[in-house]
This record gives structure tokens, C-alpha cells and sequence, in this order.
């Protein structure tokens, strides 16, 4: 731990930064630059120029990464630390221990269309490839032990043996298996105008009750509840996530998903490239002093104390990371709850090497939900690597070993000939010191109003992006939504 | 008592064998483990944010410094005491092992899922021993579930199953979830650094309390040694 005394200060003073920002030539800030001013004096740069501003990004994951990009086009001055010695934080691409060019994608798994508008954005503004994704086509589910295809959960004689009502079956046997909470949840959508909107729609009150509440009001049977759950996310919550997805034009599991050529990693590296030198790995932040003029933030590079200070702090870093980090002056209660009590999902991707398709022949599809506690589904990744071998990947919970969880596929797995897996890897977030959480959960029933809108304004200088910061929990779209909002809001200021 | 010419050479050799055994096996030197808090004041204040940082050296394990010791498998036992001249009472004092079952649970990955105080993934062992405490059958049922897994108790998130654990140990742990886990005045964590908040300020004023920090680790044996630090501070 370091001593304050011995603190080197690296003072960012507005003149150097846009010295640098001039020199460096960075796009956006240059093109609206005189080119014969960068000899003049900088204090007499027209004020457009002036008014750039210096901005500490905490964490170089997609959030930070995409924030300090958009921040950087508009002519600011940026730097970003990451604690790990990686970026990406959990969009993150395996191909350790992979033979022939393949690879999975070990942390984010995909995007939708419609939905993820600004990731199809920058899909074009870099000139990436987007390949249709099909892991939840023809998707084959286990039920009580046994495989079901999409067609016989269309079946309305096995949906009455599962004991489902006579409107349930009739609303199974016309849409999605999925889609089976629309049945309850559409009717109650149309409410909601505003997708950052939750209360005032008339329905501020249902935040006390669980969604299943409404379920069992409505008619649903046993068995639909048993598939709906629902026993603990508030009616409000749940409607309101039905509500923003319903006002995106998006489904509850969008079957057209897309990921990136070579995975997505190319994302968040394609950032990193952009900013360059702006990305500081292994540079954990120690502590934040802020006040209504400057931020002072304190990391470490090396092992060695170091302080930097600007005009604002953007915490793209997950708030369980941010609960170790100690701000003066303390966050307003009320802030600091939000900081404390977010909740997070983590698990562990597991990443299957096999030697052909085997699954081709037994007439099967790789894409199951195995509903195995070791392992909760499979599909295949990198099938347009020229290779005869596959990636299966697979999701399941963290502590369980590679091993443990291709034991539990081959235990479920209903083919009759042999899998020809040859290689079993895991991701195995939940140990991650840094980028151990994925997506937000839900806010626990009755605290919506604890944590929505504040969870997403800022505080004096500090401002918040990344996947925790936005309506919808889904992460990669969170972070680029965020991202964007908190930096076109610095760059207004 | 006479002790024959036979026995004398027996004892002899016995005891020569098992110094020539002592001296074949590896000996084992007790880690060494140093608690940091980044805060230089000796007192912690009320209410307040206190970053540490923990090193372990061990001659056989190896140093934290250079990731050779498994963070999950290092503790940090926090307790408050409101009277602090009770302080000293908490101070471990002899080399006997402490903290078995949390060291345990590190071990075993509980910490990465459950935060004594906070909920991470799965609830808080506070909101764990706040609402099964007391329960018919409770310690079979909590030791099934950590076994077996479960869901729905708490959110629809999955908790694994752990069959490598034995019952007896699980049990060991539930008990120690449901005794310390509500308890106001104690919190632990695993991990080589992290942070703790300190309380909110007392109403009623009192001599100010005081922390009790120690943070322990066992090395791998082939005898277990255990290397522990206490530091003890004032809050005000």
C-alpha cells in the first residue's frame, strides 16, 4: 500500500493536453483546427478548441473503451485505466489451447437485430463482418430429462400433457416456446412511452409484488408458472423490461442473433486500437477525490502510487469493483446504496473442441438447453473457420471444471454415436479478480425507486457508463448506449 | 528401573530411525502474513472506506507478490468490539489453528458467489442466517442445497452443485454461516486485497470501539502451519 507523501503528481493541465491533443492530430478535435495555430500560443486557441476537456475513464472494458472513443473523436482529452492487464473486460475471445484458427467467445455471446443500434454502428464505421448467428435456431430443449424439438413444443397434445390451460396450449401452438410470457406480460406493455420511464405509467405500486402475482391473476396454470418463475422480480421491473424491449421492436429471445468475424473481442480491440496509447493496462485505481472543480484520481502503475487529476471521472468499472475504492467526499447515501446493493450475474463458458459434427449424425442439432446443473446449454461458434474440427461452447456455473461439465454433456447428450470432442476449456468469470460480473440482476422487489433513474446520473464530476448504467440490462448494448449518452453529456457541459 | 542392554539398544535405534526420519522429512516453515491498510492514521474513522492489502510469504507455498499463493485460500477476519479496551480479549494469542471453516469455504469457491455482509451472486450469509436461523432441519436442508445446488430460494440465479464436498463438512459450514453470519459486530473476507466500511457513528457516545483486522492463511502442509497478523485500531 502506498504513502501518500511519496505520490508522484502528474498534473494534466488543460494547456498540455490540448498541446498534445493538437500534436497527436487526433481526428475530429485537428479537422476543425487552423493548422498554423499549433504555433501559436495554446491559450489563444479559439475557445471551440478551449472548451476540450481532460477525462479519466475507469476501466478499459466495451464500456470504457467506447466512451473514451467517442470522448476522444470529440476532441477531449482522455485516459483510460484498467486494473487488469488485459482490455476488453468480459467480451473476451478464447483461442489459448485452440487448434486450426479457432475460437469462441468466452464472455459476450452476441447482438440482435433489431436492437444494439449503436453496435451495428460501429459495425459499419469500422467495416467489421457480422455473421448470422443461428445458436437458437431449431434449438432443442431438455424437460424433465427429456429432448424436446421447437415442433413438438408446438404440439398442443404434449403441451396439454405438461399440463399447461387451454390458452396457454393455444398461445404455444402459434408463437415460440420463449414467447410464453408475452401471453401474460404484452397486454400491460403499451403503458410504457418512454423506455427510461418506469413510473407514472400507472403501475408505480406493482414494484411491491412479484410478477408472478400477475401471472396467477391472469389465469396462468401451474405448470406455466413452474416455466415462469417469476417469484422474485417485481411486476413493475419485469413489465417495464417486457415494456423497453416491446418499444425496440425486439423479442424476449430474438432468434436472428449476429457476433463478430474472428469473435468479439474485435470490438472492444478495434476501441483500443483507435485510442492507442490512451489505454493503461494493469493501472488499478486506488481512490477518488472529486469536488465542483477538478478530479483527482489515484491508481497505480508498476506497483507504484500515482495520482492524475482532470475535469471529470467516468466509472465505467462494475460497482462491485467501485465498492472497494474509497471516494472523498463519500458518496450521498442514497448513491452509495446503489453502489453497495447491485447486483450481478456471473458464470463460466466452457469452450469444446471436437473433430467433426458428430452431432450430424444422429440427425441432431448442437444448439440444446441441456438443463444440467453442470451445464446449462450448448452451440456452435467459428463455424466459418476453414477446418474440419468445431467449437461447441457451453454455459454452466463457475467452480465446475472443464471436464466436469463434458462429463455432464456426454451424460445428457442424446445421440447414440460418440461426441468427438478433443478439447475442453472454461472461462471461468466467477474467479476473475476484475471482470468477474456480467449482466445486472434484477433490483430486488420494491427497490426500484432506489436505484432508477439515480443508478445513471451523474454525481458532480463523476459520471456513470457501462453495462450495469442503462434501462435494460442486456451488457453489450448497455455499455454502448451508456457510453454514448455520458460522453455526448461531458461534451456539452 | 533397570533397563536391559537389549532395550537400551532398541530405544537406540528406534530413536536413531526417527531422528534419520525427522531429518528425511521435508520440513515445513510456518508462512508469514503481513496486513497492509493504505489509511497511515491510527484510527480508522466512522462510516469510512478502509482499502487493504494482504502479503503471505511462505518458504515451501511461495509469495503473494509473485500470484504463487492462491488468493481464495487467504482470510480476513474484521470484528468491532464497542468497548475497545475489550480489544485485546479477540487477539489470537497461541499458534493453534483458527478460522478452519472460513478458510475452508475460500477454498472451496463459497466466497465467490456469497459476501458475508453483501450480496453478490447468491444472498448474503447475513440474509442466509437471518432467515433459516432456528428452522426444523435446518442444517440438512442448507447442506442438501450446497450439495445438490438449488434454485428459486432467493432469484431464479443457479447455485451449482459441490459433490465433491463430504455432508460433515458442509454441515461444519452451514453451522458457521448460520452462528457468524448475522452477527453485527464480525465480517470476513478472502483475497489478497479488498476494502471494509467501518460503522456509522454511534448515537449514544462511548469510548469510540475499536477493529480487530487479522488475516490468516494456511499453508499446504504436509502439516498445516498457519501464519496469521492482527492489527487492532481505534475508530473515532
Amino acid at each position: 500500500m502506498h504513502e501518500p507523501n511519496s505520490i508522484p503528481m502528474t498534473k494534466f493541465k488543460r494547456r498540455d493536453f490540448i498541446k498534445n491533443t493538437v500534436m497527436a492530430g487526433v481526428a475530429a478535435s485537428a479537422m476543425r483546427v487552423d493548422p498554423l495555430l499549433a504555433n501559436q500560443p495554446t491559450d489563444e486557441l479559439p475557445p471551440k478548441l478551449a472548451a476540450s476537456k481532460k477525462i479519466i475513464v475507469g476501466g478499459a472494458g466495451l464500456g470504457g473503451l467506447c466512451c473514451a472513443y467517442e470522448l476522444m473523436k470529440k476532441g477531449h482529452e482522455v485516459v483510460v485505466l484498467e486494473a487488469s492487464g488485459r482490455h476488453g473486460g468480459h467480451v473476451f475471445t478464447v483461442r489459448d489451447g485452440l487448434s486450426d484458427g479457432l475460437y469462441g467467445d468466452g464472455g459476450m455471446e452476441h447482438i440482435t437485430k433489431p436492437g444494439y443500434v449503436k453496435y451495428w454502428e460501429y459495425i459499419k464505421e469500422f467495416n467489421l463482418t457480422a455473421l448470422p448467428y443461428p445458436r437458437r435456431k431449431n434449438l432443442s430443449r431438455r424437460i424433465d430429462g427429456k429432448f424436446y424439438t421447437e415442433e413438438m413444443l408446438r404440439d398442443s397434445a404434449i403441451l396439454k400433457q405438461f399440463g399447461f390451460n387451454e390458452r396457454e396450449v393455444k398461445y404455444l401452438s402459434e408463437n415460440p416456446w420463449w414467447d410464453l410470457q408475452s401471453l401474460y406480460t404484452k397486454p400491460y406493455l403499451n403503458k410504457f412511452k418512454d423506455e427510461y420511464q418506469p413510473f407514472g405509467v400507472g403501475y408505480d405500486d406493482w414494484d411491491k409484488f412479484p410478477i408472478a402475482d400477475i401471472y396467477k391473476k391472469d389465469g396462468a396454470s401451474k405448470t406455466a408458472l413452474g416455466f415462469l418463475g417469476g417469484n422474485n422480480t417485481s411486476a413493475l421491473f419485469q413489465l417495464w423490461y417486457d415494456g423497453i424491449l416491446h418499444l425496440r421492436g425486439v423479442p424476449l429471445a430474438p432468434p436472428e442473433l449476429y457476433r463478430l468475424q474472428g469473435g468479439n473481442q474485435t470490438l472492444p480491440s478495434t476501441f483500443a486500437k483507435k485510442l492507442g496509447s490512451k489505454v493503461w493496462l494493469n493501472s488499478p485505481i486506488t481512490s477518488i477525490k472529486h469536488s465542483d472543480k477538478s478530479v483527482t484520481v489515484s491508481y497505480t502503475k508498476q506497483g507504484e502510487p500515482q495520482e492524475m487529476e482532470a475535469d471529470f471521472y467516468v466509472n465505467c468499472i462494475p460497482l462491485p469493483a467501485l465498492r472497494n475504492i474509497p471516494i472523498t467526499p463519500s458518496l450521498p447515501p442514497e448513491r452509495q446504496y446503489i453502489v453497495d446493493n447491485l447486483v450481478y450475474d456471473s458464470y463460466q463458458r466452457f469452450v469444446f473442441q471436437a473433430s467433426s459434427k458428430f452431432w450430424l449424425e444422429d440427425g441432431l442439432t448442437i444448439n440444446m438447453d441441456l438443463d444440467h446443473p453442470d451445464l446449462w446449454g450448448v452451440w456452435q461458434c467459428a463455424d466459418e473457420v476453414e477446418t474440419h474440427r468445431v467449437i461447441v461452447l457451453g454455459t454452466g456455473p463457475g467452480g465446475v471444471s472443464p471436464q466436469r461439465a463434458l462429463a455432464a454433456f456426454r451424460e445428457v447428450y442424446p445421440g447414440k454415436k460418440k461426441d468427438t470432442i478433443e478439447v475442453a476449456l472454461g472461462r471461468d468469470w466467477t474467479k476473475e479478480n476484475y471482470a468477474q460480473t456480467c449482466e445486472r440482476l434484477p433490483f430486488p422487489i420494491g427497490e426500484l425507486h432506489k436505484f432508477w433513474p439515480l443508478l445513471m446520473k451523474p454525481h458532480g464530476r463523476i459520471h456513470f457508463a457501462g453495462a450495469y448504467a442503462d434501462n435494460l440490462n442486456w451488457g453489450t448494448e448497455a455499455c454502448t448506449r451508456s457510453a454514448n449518452r455520458v460522453a455526448d453529456a461531458i461534451h456539452k457541459l | 528401573m533397570r533397563v536391559s542392554l537389549k532395550t537400551l539398544i532398541i530405544i537406540l535405534v528406534l530413536s536413531s530411525g526417527f531422528s534419520g526420519l525427522s531429518i528425511q522429512q521435508k520440513q515445513n516453515n510456518p508462512p508469514v502474513v503481513k496486513l497492509s491498510l493504505s489509511a497511515k492514521e491510527k484510527f480508522l474513522k466512522w462510516s469510512s472506506l478502509v482499502p487493504y492489502s494482504i502479503s503471505v510469504s511462505d518458504a515451501e507455498d511461495g509469495k503473494s507478490e509473485y500470484n504463487e499463493i492462491v488468493s481464495n485460500e487467504v482470510l480476513l477476519e474484521i470484528r468491532f468490539v464497542s468497548d475497545s479496551t475489550m480489544a485485546k480479549k479477540f487477539v489470537p494469542k497461541n499458534d493453534a489453528v483458527i478460522h478452519e471453516v472460513p478458510l475452508r469455504m475460500g477454498k472451496a469457491l463459497c466466497f465467490s458467489c456469497h459476501g458475508v455482509k453483501t450480496k453478490i451472486i447468491g444472498p448474503s450469509f447475513e440474509q442466509i442466517a437471518k432467515r433459516y436461523k432456528g428452522s426444523p432441519h435446518v442444517e440438512d436442508t442448507l447442506s442438501a442445497r450446497v450439495i445438490r445446488g438449488s434454485t428459486g430460494n432467493w432469484s431464479e440465479v443457479k447455485m451449482p452443485p459441490h459433490p465433491d464436498l463430504k455432508k460433515n463438512d458442509v454441515v461444519e459450514i452451514v453451522r458457521w454461516i448460520l452462528k457468524n453470519g448475522d452477527d453485527p459486530d464480525l465480517n470476513y473476507f478472502v483475497g489478497l486485497q479488498g476494502a471494509f466500511r467501518t460503522k456509522e457513528k454511534p448515537i449514544e457516545p462511548s469510548s469510540g470501539g475499536a477493529y480487530i483486522l487479522t488475516a490468516v492463511y494456511n499453508d499446504r502442509g504436509p502439516e498445516v502451519r498457519q501464519g496469521r497478523n492482527t492489527v487492532v485500531l481505534g475508530v473515532r
